[in-house]
């Protein structure tokens, strides 16, 4: 652990309890506002009391910022503050977004949700998804978006490695965990695809 | 009376079977499934204190088939053996997908001996306070200690099955004193059992609990036969690094050729000696990027 992190008096033992536990709530606050990634529960659990439990101060926390354009998140294992989806279209209409954007087009998204639904997946497993090579500037795009990574070799000739999707990606999308992508049976079900495909 | 007399005798050289009255028994209530469960548990309770048996190896097997079955429950199509290739074939810097990573997350639940601080390290996205008031939460005879806390996680973070049968078997081998977690429920449950709570759930706990810990013990046998058979051909293999080489396999599920203190042509020959020798067996069936294990 860093020393300038030792200096940080985590327990406040000189504050009343109630205020200690707004000092805590907000700390978590500013170590959120600050990230702009999502925040792992260690790393908040650093900033607060020994044994103070980091969920129920997120759960006040968010209940703090009913009403607000922003609020707390789980996203891939960790926290983080994001603006409602209500409040997109003034963001785009005000703000130039620049890299933030994704600007992906369809059969990029198609390609990456093939990736996260079948990963780990090699070029050749896509390639046998879409009936056609997928072309590296693609792969380039999504990898250059920080959505996918490489994962473990595929045992196969050459050991060609297998794309993953990243924590990134499931923070782009919204997505607590690979669980919320559609559920293969429900899509076979609904008709969307054949069994055969999983 | 002749059949209780072989049993014991038996018993004093070999890890203990499961009593046949266990297996061959089909309980419906809850007082007979308890009773199985507890019975099971027993046997199990004094296999793993036994020294012929490769503790580590075997909570090793046992953690790959909970990952297999937990990231059945979060419906990806990854089986036991794909989960074995993603580690085995992880360069560093990549990523372990999905799949790798639940496996990775009960490797290291099963590794160290059950605390909360090996298990903030293997749930790295629950913070250890959290961890800890969730394993204090249950109370009573131990699997219903582990389903109050399977239920508690759930219902703090629903869908999340991973930490909740991880912590379910942490509070299972405390409630129990054993010093590791040995991965049991999550074998042993179906999807659908994830949903029920309280009394059903309970139910659900010892019906998976009397299936695994059976099937625990039965592997536990096999394992410390086909350990015994490996150390009695250990001093026949000349090759340099055949030593710790026959050490790894004894704590490892799986081993890559890749992975043994050897030159690659030795590690490929001492692997392809060994499975000449009967005393260890090549997992994935492939010819190249083979593992090998017990």
């Amino acid at each position: 652990m860093a020393k300038d992190k030792s200096e940080l008096d985590r327990d406040l033992t000189d504050l009343p309890p109630a205020l200690r536990w707004r000092t805590w709530m907000h700390r978590i606050e500013a170590v959120l506002f600050a990230s702009a990634a999502p925040v792992p529960p260690e790393d908040l659990a650093r900033v607060v009391g020994q044994g103070a439990s980091v969920d129920l101060l997120i759960a006040d926390l968010a209940a703090d910022l009913e009403g607000r354009s922003f609020e707390v998140a789980r996203l891939g294992g960790g926290w983080m503050l994001r603006t409602r989806p209500a409040y997109a279209p003034a963001i785009r209409a005000a703000a130039d977004l620049g890299d933030q954007q994704l600007d992906l087009s369809p059969f990029d998204v198609a390609v990456l949700a093939a990736i996260a639904t079948h990963q780990p997946i090699t070029r050749d497993g896509l390639k046998d998804i879409f009936g056609k090579e997928i072309n590296r500037d693609l792969i380039g795009r999504l990898h250059a978006r920080g959505l996918i990574g490489t994962g473990p070799r595929s045992p196969r000739r050459g050991a060609p490695y297998t794309f993953v999707t990243t924590a990134q990606f499931l923070v782009a999308f919204g997505l607590q965990s690979l669980r919320d992508l559609p559920d293969p049976e429900q899509l076979a079900d609904a008709g969307i695809v054949s069994v055969e495909a999983f | 009376m002749k059949t209780v007399r072989n049993l014991q005798e038996t018993s004093r050289d070999r890890p203990p079977l499961i009593p046949s009255w266990v297996t061959a028994a089909r309980a419906e209530t809850v007082e007979d499934i308890a009773f199985l469960s507890g019975a099971a548990l027993s046997t199990l309770h004094h296999v793993l204190g036994r020294d012929d048996v490769p503790h580590a190896l075997l909570r090793d097997r046992l953690a790959l088939r909970a990952a297999g079955a937990c990231v059945g429950f979060t419906g990806r199509p990854e089986r036991a053996g794909d989960l074995r290739d993603a580690v085995h074939l992880l360069r560093p810097g990549d990523l372990p997908g999905p799949a790798g990573e639940n496996y990775l997350s009960w490797y290291r639940a099963v590794e160290r001996p059950v605390s909360v601080k090996a298990l903030s390290r293997a749930l790295p996205a629950d913070d250890a306070t959290q961890i800890a008031d969730w394993l204090d939460l249950g109370k009573g005879a131990p699997v219903a200690r582990a389903a109050a806390v399977l239920a508690a996680v759930l219902t703090d973070r629903p869908g999340e099955e991973l930490p909740a049968l991880i912590l379910a078997d942490a509070a299972l081998a405390q409630a129990l004193g054993w010093e590791h977690i040995v991965p049991l429920l999550a074998g042993g449950l179906k999807r659908l059992d994830l949903r029920k709570r309280d009394a059903d759930l309970r139910l659900a706990c010892h019906r998976a609990v009397a299936g695994s810990a059976t099937e625990a013990v039965r592997l536990s046998g096999d394992l410390a036969r086909q350990a015994a058979r490996l150390d009695a051909v250990a001093p026949k293999l000349r090759a340099r690094g055949a030593g710790q080489a026959v050490a790894m396999f004894r704590i490892r599920d799986a081993v890559a050729p890749s992975a043994l203190p050897l030159p690659d042509r030795a590690a490929r020959r001492l692997c392809d000696r060994l499975v000449a020798l009967g005393v260890v067996r090549e997992l994935t069936g492939r010819d190249t990027f083979r593992l090998y294990g017990l």
